[in-house]
C-alpha cells in the first residue's frame, strides 16, 4: 500500500540564506497516523510542515521530491489540495477570515464551489461535532482563544481533509483550552480516522496521543519512532529535556523496559523501580504536609504590599478582585498561580498602578502607590504585558531601545540630557544582559516569540524599574527558551530587583519561583514557599509531583524525583533491576 | 429575537423600503402621522418604552428645527402671515411643509431605530452577496478587520501606559507624534498579520473558479406569503395614489383630499402594512398563549 505522503530526500534552502533550512528529509506518513514533529525554534519542523501543501510553501530552493498517494504533489490541483489537505496555522486571530462563526464554517466550501444544500448539511455536521451549536450565530470577536482555534479546526474539517496539518496550534492558548483543543484532534484522530500531522512544543499531553513521534535538529530528523522508544534514540541529547517528565526521570535513572510516558505510566513504573532497588513502605518519606511555609508568604523584607483590595470595572459588574492581601519580598521571583479568568491580569494592573482600586492600599516601600505620582512607571514599577509585541514602535530592535531613552520624563530624572553616545551604550548593555544583542537591526516583530520576550524586557530595564511584572511570560515559548528566560530572572533577581509574575505554568513556577502563590475567585487563597506550595497540592502541582509524591511528598522537580530514588537507593543497598 | 426579525432578510429589507420611502416620496400628512405611530409603536414592541426616550430626543429637535426653518427659508405660498425683518413674507404653505418635513424625519428616525435592530450586518450581506459576491466577502473581512484593529491600538496604547508613555503626556506635539508611532505600529502589525489571514484563504482554496455563496437564510412558505401580502397591499397603495383617491399639493396653495371611503380606504392598507411587524408579532404571542393553554400538562 502506497503510504499518504512519502518525502523523499528533500532539501531546503530560503531565498538569502547560505544554510539549507531542510537537509536530507526523508520519511513516509501513513494514512490514519498521528505524527507529532517536535525541536528547538528554528530547526525547521514549521518549514517542514508547509511543505505538505504547495498553496503554502515557501519561496527557495529545493531538491528532492514529495509524493501524496504515490503523485508528485506538485502534481496535484489546488482544488484536491485545499480540499484532502488541510491547514491550521499558530494564531488563533489570524487565519479567521469572515466575521461570524457559521460564515467562516463555511468559507472553504464556498471557495470549493459546493451547493449552499451541501454547505448547510456539512455546517451542520462539523458544528454538532465539534460543539459550536451553543455559539454558531456568534460574532467570532466574541470568542475566547480557544474557541476560535477551535473554530479554525472545524472550518477545515468541513472540507473533509484526508490529513490535517497545525503548526503549533496550542502555543496562544491556556493550559485547560489547549487540553481541550488536543483532545479534540485525538477524537479527531481516533473517531474518524484522519491523518494528523503536529508540530507542538508542549509534549507533555500530545506525546501520549502520538503514535510516532519526529525529532528534528539543525534542520535534518534527528529522531522518528514510537515515543516510547525515544529514551534510546536521544540518550545523551538535549532535546531530551523537551519530553514529558517521566521520559526524563526514566532516562536519568537508567530504566529498562519500554519507557513509560504518562503520569500514570511512570508511577507505575517507579513503584515497579523502589521496590525492586529494596525499598519498602518502612523507608518511604511519608510524611504527610501538615503545615505551609508561611514565613515565606510573608517576607521579613516586603517591597510591595497589597492590603484588602477590591476592584470592579465598573460600578454596578461584579467585584473582579476581593479582599487581596499579598506580599512580595525584595529580591524574590514571586509567582502568582491561577486558572484562566479568575482576575489575575487585572491583579497585576492593580499592583503596577495601572487601574485603581476602590477599596485598600497599595503600598510600595511603605508608601501609597499614588504619592509616586508620574515617575511611577519609570524607575519604581515596570510592567510586561501578555503580548510583548504590543511593547514595539520602532522600525528595529535598536531604535526600539533607544526610543525608551529619548523619553523626556528619564531625562528629567537624570536631571540632564544623555548624549547619544552614553544612550547607545545603555541600550546595547540592556540588550547584551537579554541576550539580543545578535538581533538589534530586526524588526522587532520578525523575532521569534521568546526573542520578543526578551527584546521587551530590555525595553522596560533601560527605564531601571525596582519592582517588574511580568504577565505570563512564558507563554508560547519552548523550553529551551523558558530556560534561558529563567537565568535571565535569576541575573535580574540576583541584582536585587523584585520579580512578580502571573502564570499557568506550574511547571516554570515550581522550578525557578522563590514564593508561590495561588489566586482563586479574586484573591490569593494561598501562599507558601514555592516547593512546600506544590508538595500540598494535588491537582495543582507538578507532572514530577504527582508522579512520585506517593513515595517523596517532596520531590516538585525531575531532579528531586531522580535524587529521591538515589538516595532511596543508597539506603537500600545496591539496586537491582527488574 | 420577534417573529418579524425572525423573517428573511428580503422581507425586512423590502418592508423597510416602503414603508420610509412612501411617506418620503409622498409628504402626505396622514401617512406621516401612520407611518411615525406605526414606528413608535413596533419599536416600543421590540425594546420597551424606556429605550424610547432616547430615540425621542432625537425626533423633537428634528421635527421643531424642521419646522421653523422651512418659513424662514421658504417663501412661496399664497396665504401671507406675516413679513419677517428683511422684507420676505412668511406663508402658511411653508410652514404646514415644514411640519410635515418635521414630521417626515421623525418617522425615518423611528424607522431607522428598529432597523438597527432588525437589519443585522449579516442580513444586510446576504441581500448584497447575490449580486455582489466579492464586495460582499470584503465587507465581511473589513467587519472582522475593523474591531480587531481597534483593539490592538488599545493593546498597544496599554502597553505604552506600562512604561509610562500615554497620548495624554507631554505637549500636544509631543502627543501627536506618539499618536503617530501607535497608529504605524498599528498598521504595520495588521500587514504582519495579514500575511498569515492570506496563507489561511489560500489554504482553503480561496481565488478557485466558481465560488458559491451559502447562507443560513432559506425563503420557507410563510416568508412566501408575508411577501405576497406586502406586495399586494404596495401595488394598491400606489395604484390608489396614481388614481387620485389620495393626493396633496403644499404649494402655492395648501390643498388636500376630501375624507371619503376612498381615501381611508388607501390610509388604511398603508397602516396595515406599516403595522405587519407588530401585528406578527402579537399574533405569534397570542398563537403561544394558545398552545400553553391547550396544552394540559
Amino acid at each position: 500500500m502506497t503510504p499518504l505522503f512519502e518525502f523523499k530526500d528533500l532539501n531546503f534552502t530560503y531565498p538569502g540564506h547560505d544554510l539549507p533550512a531542510l537537509r536530507n528529509i526523508s520519511f513516509t506518513v501513513s494514512e490514519g497516523e498521528f505524527l507529532v514533529i517536535c525541536g528547538k525554534s528554528g530547526c525547521g519542523k514549521s518549514t517542514l510542515l508547509r511543505h505538505f501543501k504547495t498553496a503554502i510553501t515557501p519561496y527557495g530552493s529545493r531538491s528532492g521530491s514529495i509524493l501524496f498517494e504515490g503523485r508528485d504533489l506538485a502534481d496535484i490541483s489546488v482544488r484536491e489540495q485545499a480540499s484532502r489537505i488541510g491547514f491550521v496555522l499558530q494564531s488563533p486571530d489570524n487565519q479567521i477570515v469572515t466575521d461570524k462563526v457559521w460564515h467562516e464554517l463555511a468559507f472553504g466550501m464556498e471557495n470549493l464551489g459546493y451547493d449552499p444544500g451541501v454547505i448547510r448539511l456539512r455546517v451542520a455536521e462539523m458544528a454538532s461535532f465539534f460543539g459550536i451549536q451553543s455559539w454558531f450565530m456568534k460574532n467570532v470577536d466574541e470568542l475566547s482563544g480557544g474557541q476560535k482555534q477551535i473554530l479554525n479546526l472545524a472550518s477545515v474539517m468541513t472540507m473533509q481533509p484526508d490529513i490535517l496539518l497545525l503548526d503549533e496550534p496550542t502555543s496562544q492558548l491556556d493550559p485547560l483550552a489547549a487540553g481541550e483543543f488536543l483532545g479534540t484532534l485525538r477524537k479527531i484522530n481516533m473517531e474518524l480516522g484522519t491523518t494528523i500531522v503536529l508540530v507542538e512544543h508542549r509534549l507533555e499531553e500530545v506525546v501520549s496521543y502520538a503514535d510516532r513521534l519526529m525529532v528534528m535538529d539543525g534542520g535534518e530528523i534527528l529522531a522518528l519512532d514510537s515515543p516510547e522508544k525515544m529514551g534510546s534514540l536521544l540518550k545523551g541529547n538535549d532535546m531530551f529535556h523537551a519530553m514529558p517528565v517521566p521520559m526524563r526521570i526514566y532516562d536519568a535513572l537508567d530504566g529498562t523496559g519500554s519507557t513509560p510516558v504518562t503520569v500514570r505510566e511512570g508511577r507505575e513504573w517507579l513503584e515497579r523501580r523502589l521496590r525492586s532497588g529494596g525499598a519498602d513502605d518502612s523507608t518511604f518519606l511519608r510524611e504527610a504536609l501538615t503545615k505551609l511555609d508561611d514565613a515565606a508568604a510573608d517576607p521579613a523584607d516586603t517591597i510591595l504590599e497589597a492590603k484588602e483590595v477590591w476592584f470592579k470595572y465598573e460600578k454596578d459588574l461584579p467585584d473582579v478582585v476581593q479582599d487581596l492581601n499579598f506580599k512580595a519580598g525584595r529580591g524574590q521571583l514571586t509567582c502568582i498561580l491561577g486558572g484562566n479568568g479568575t482576575g489575575k491580569t487585572t491583579t497585576l494592573s492593580i499592583l503596577g498602578g495601572l487601574l485603581r482600586p476602590y477599596r485598600g492600599k497599595i503600598l510600595i516601600d511603605g508608601k501609597p502607590i499614588t504619592s509616586y505620582g508620574k515617575d511611577l512607571h519609570t524607575r519604581i514599577v515596570g510592567i510586561l504585558p501578555q503580548n510583548p509585541q504590543s511593547l514595539f514602535v520602532k522600525d528595529t530592535v535598536m531604535d526600539d531601545l533607544l526610543e525608551m531613552l529619548e523619553r523626556p520624563s528619564l531625562k528629567s530624572l537624570l536631571g540632564r540630557t544623555q548624549s547619544g553616545e552614553e544612550m547607545r551604550a545603555r541600550a546595547l548593555h540592556a540588550a547584551e544582559l537579554m541576550e539580543i544583542d545578535h538581533k538589534l537591526d530586526s524588526h522587532p516583530y520578525d523575532l521569534s516569540g521568546g526573542e520578543q520576550q526578551r527584546a521587551a524586557l530590555a525595553k522596560i530595564l533601560l527605564l531601571d524599574p525596582r519592582i517588574l511584572l511580568l504577565d505570563e511570560p512564558t507563554k508560547g515559548i519552548d523550553g529551551f527558551y523558558k530556560k534561558k528566560l529563567a537565568d535571565i530572572f535569576k541575573k535580574l533577581t540576583a541584582e536585587g530587583k523584585t520579580l512578580i509574575m502571573v502564570s499557568h505554568d506550574i511547571e516554570f513556577c515550581a522550578e525557578y519561583g522563590d514564593v508561590c502563590h495561588l489566586f482563586f475567585n479574586g484573591n490569593i487563597v494561598t501562599g507558601s514557599g514555592a516547593r512546600k506550595f506544590f508538595a500540598g497540592n494535588s491537582f495543582y502541582t507538578t507532572a514530577s509531583n504527582r508522579m512520585a509524591r506517593k513515595w517523596m511528598p517532596d520531590a516538585v522537580t525531575a531532579e528531586d524525583v531522580i535524587e529521591g530514588v538515589r538516595t532511596l537507593d543508597s539506603k537500600a543497598g545496591d539496586p537491582k533491576e527488574d | 429575537m420577534d417573529t418579524f426579525s425572525s423573517c428573511h432578510p428580503l422581507i425586512s429589507f423590502v418592508f423597510y423600503l416602503f414603508a420610509i420611502g412612501i411617506p418620503v416620496f409622498y409628504l402626505h400628512p396622514v401617512f406621516l402621522a401612520i407611518g411615525l405611530a406605526a414606528a413608535i409603536v413596533y419599536y416600543v414592541y421590540l425594546k420597551g418604552g424606556a429605550s424610547f426616550g432616547k430615540v425621542a430626543l432625537f425626533i423633537l429637535p428634528a421635527v421643531i428645527l424642521a419646522s421653523v426653518l422651512n418659513p424662514l427659508i421658504v417663501h412661496q405660498g399664497e396665504t401671507m402671515l406675516w413679513y419677517l425683518p428683511n422684507g420676505n413674507p412668511v406663508t402658511l404653505e411653508a410652514v404646514i411643509y415644514g411640519i410635515g418635513a418635521g414630521f417626515m424625519l421623525a418617522s425615518v428616525i423611528s424607522w431607522f431605530a428598529s432597523f438597527q435592530e432588525v437589519m443585522t450586518s449579516d442580513k444586510f450581506m446576504y441581500l448584497f452577496s447575490k449580486s455582489f459576491p466579492a464586495a460582499a466577502l470584503l465587507l465581511s473581512m473589513t467587519m472582522r478587520f475593523v474591531p480587531r484593529f481597534g483593539s490592538q491600538i488599545k493593546r498597544i496604547r496599554q502597553a505604552q501606559l506600562c512604561v509610562g508613555r500615554d497620548v495624554t503626556n507631554g505637549t500636544i506635539r509631543q502627543k501627536l507624534a506618539h499618536g503617530m508611532t501607535i497608529f504605524s505600529i498599528a498598521v504595520t502589525w495588521a500587514l504582519e498579520n495579514s500575511v498569515e489571514t492570506a496563507d489561511s484563504m489560500k489554504s482553503r482554496g480561496y481565488g478557485l473558479r466558481g465560488r458559491t455563496n451559502y447562507s443560513i437564510y432559506r425563503l420557507d412558505s410563510r416568508d412566501r406569503l408575508i411577501l405576497a401580502v406586502m406586495a399586494a397591499e404596495i401595488v394598491a397603495i400606489i395604484l390608489m395614489i396614481r388614481s387620485r383617491w389620495v393626493y396633496i399639493l403644499y404649494y402655492p396653495l395648501f390643498t388636500i383630499n376630501a375624507l371619503d371611503w376612498r381615501a381611508v380606504t388607501c390610509f388604511a392598507v398603508y397602516a396595515l402594512f406599516c403595522l405587519t411587524p407588530v401585528i406578527m408579532g402579537v399574533n405569534e404571542d397570542l398563537h403561544w398563549k394558545r398552545i400553553k393553554n391547550d396544552t394540559v400538562i
